[in-house]
């Protein structure tokens, strides 16, 4: 899950290297419209539904936090 | 803090946008981004068009011209204005306060009470409760409140965290006494502590114009702007909507004493969908 996860950031953000970071948000390479296109990619492509209140940069900051996030959708790694 | 109105209502309200109409899809070469990844954006966000006043063009010009057309339909008179509020965060100057501009240019009387609030998206609800504040004082029957904005002309055209939501309007509101009218409730968070999350930079007295200042640059987010534009930080925003408002929106209901189910629409500013029986809410 985490290949999927790092191919679908690198789609959105090509030119940044997430596996130097371990916060998205606070190192400036997710900004709320990334985060907004991340949450439909993985909507399609896990076939669930993210919340609008899952939306927080906690769930985002970084690849576990993600893989955490889809984990209570279900979606198993 | 809380509030609680009654007595008073919205009488009349009319809405000025700008004849120009500009595409998302022919803006996007203009954006630092590859077109796939913004138009999967657009797709996402329902960006479509704006509408973006011409160079010259002020939101006291909008307001203006609404007010001519409240006057014109014989909707409101000049002559029964008590306050004239004008909220916005594009003035005409830093002094004269633009309500005051706009009092001479539509020909009010020299009695009418005029005051400028410099609010952004709140503007329409604080512009509210401030008239409906003044509706308390026996002496004031109608207040007349203006809210426009012609940000366009202060965010960078190659920023696409923001250029595409920005449209420019106009709008005037009658709001007037009314023994018949229901109870109005509000309730109103302010937090000076994150007021760098929405700022133009430059442009004041803390760090004046100048040719830096209007240098656009290449910031982190592969967007450009400069200080003298406006910027947002969209994740610290996007964060407060998500975390503070919705418990906010639970204690107005609880405080109007409404159940969330009898709300019939929930109306969100900077949403293309603003009907909603399901407001998340943590």
């Amino acid at each position: 899950m985490s290949g999927v996860i790092a191919d679908l950031l690198k789609t959105i953000r090509p030119e940044f290297n997430f596996e130097q970071s371990s916060d998205f948000i606070g190192d400036g390479l997710l900004d709320s419209l990334d985060i907004v296109t991340l949450v439909s990619s993985l909507d399609e492509k896990y076939s669930i539904s993210i919340d609008g209140v899952e939306i927080v940069p906690e769930n985002f900051c970084s690849i576990q936090a993600i893989e955490a996030l889809l984990a209570k959708h279900g979606v198993q790694p | 803090m809380k509030f609680s109105f009654s007595g008073m209502r919205i009488s009349s309200l009319v809405t000025v946008v700008p004849k120009k109409e500009l595409y998302f899809d022919d803006e996007i070469d203009q954006f630092n981004f590859a077109k796939a990844n913004s138009m999967k954006l657009k797709k996402i966000m329902g960006f479509n068009k704006h509408r973006i006043v011409e160079d010259g063009t002020c939101a006291s010009d909008l307001c203006v011209c609404g007010l001519n057309r409240l006057f014109d339909a014989q909707v409101l008179r000049k002559d029964e204005i008590d306050v004239l509020i004008f909220v916005s965060q594009s003035p005409d100057h830093f002094i004269p306060p633009t309500s005051n501009i706009i009092q001479g240019k539509v020909g009010l009387g020299n009695d009418v009470l005029c005051l400028d609030i410099n609010q952004g998206c709140a503007g329409f609800v604080l512009g509210l409760i401030q008239a409906f504040t003044f509706l308390n004082l026996p002496e004031i029957h109608k207040v007349v409140l203006l809210n426009g904005d012609t940000l366009s002309r202060k965010v960078c055209k190659r920023d696409r965290n923001i250029y595409p939501m920005i449209g420019d309007a106009g709008s005037v509101t009658v709001v007037e006494k009314c023994s018949e009218a229901p109870s109005i409730h509000a309730t109103v968070r302010m937090d000076g502590s994150r007021s760098n999350s929405l700022m133009i930079p430059a442009g004041g007295f803390r760090l004046p114009s100048s040719p830096e200042t209007a240098i656009e640059e290449k910031v982190g987010d592969n967007n450009y702007r400069s200080k003298d534009q406006f910027y947002m930080d969209g994740p610290g925003v996007f964060n407060f909507v998500q975390t503070v408002v919705p418990p906010m929106i639970d204690e107005l209901l609880a405080f109007a004493g409404v159940q969330r189910e009898s709300v019939i629409i929930f109306f969100s500013i900077n949403r293309t969908n603003s009907c909603s029986k399901n407001w998340p809410t943590r």
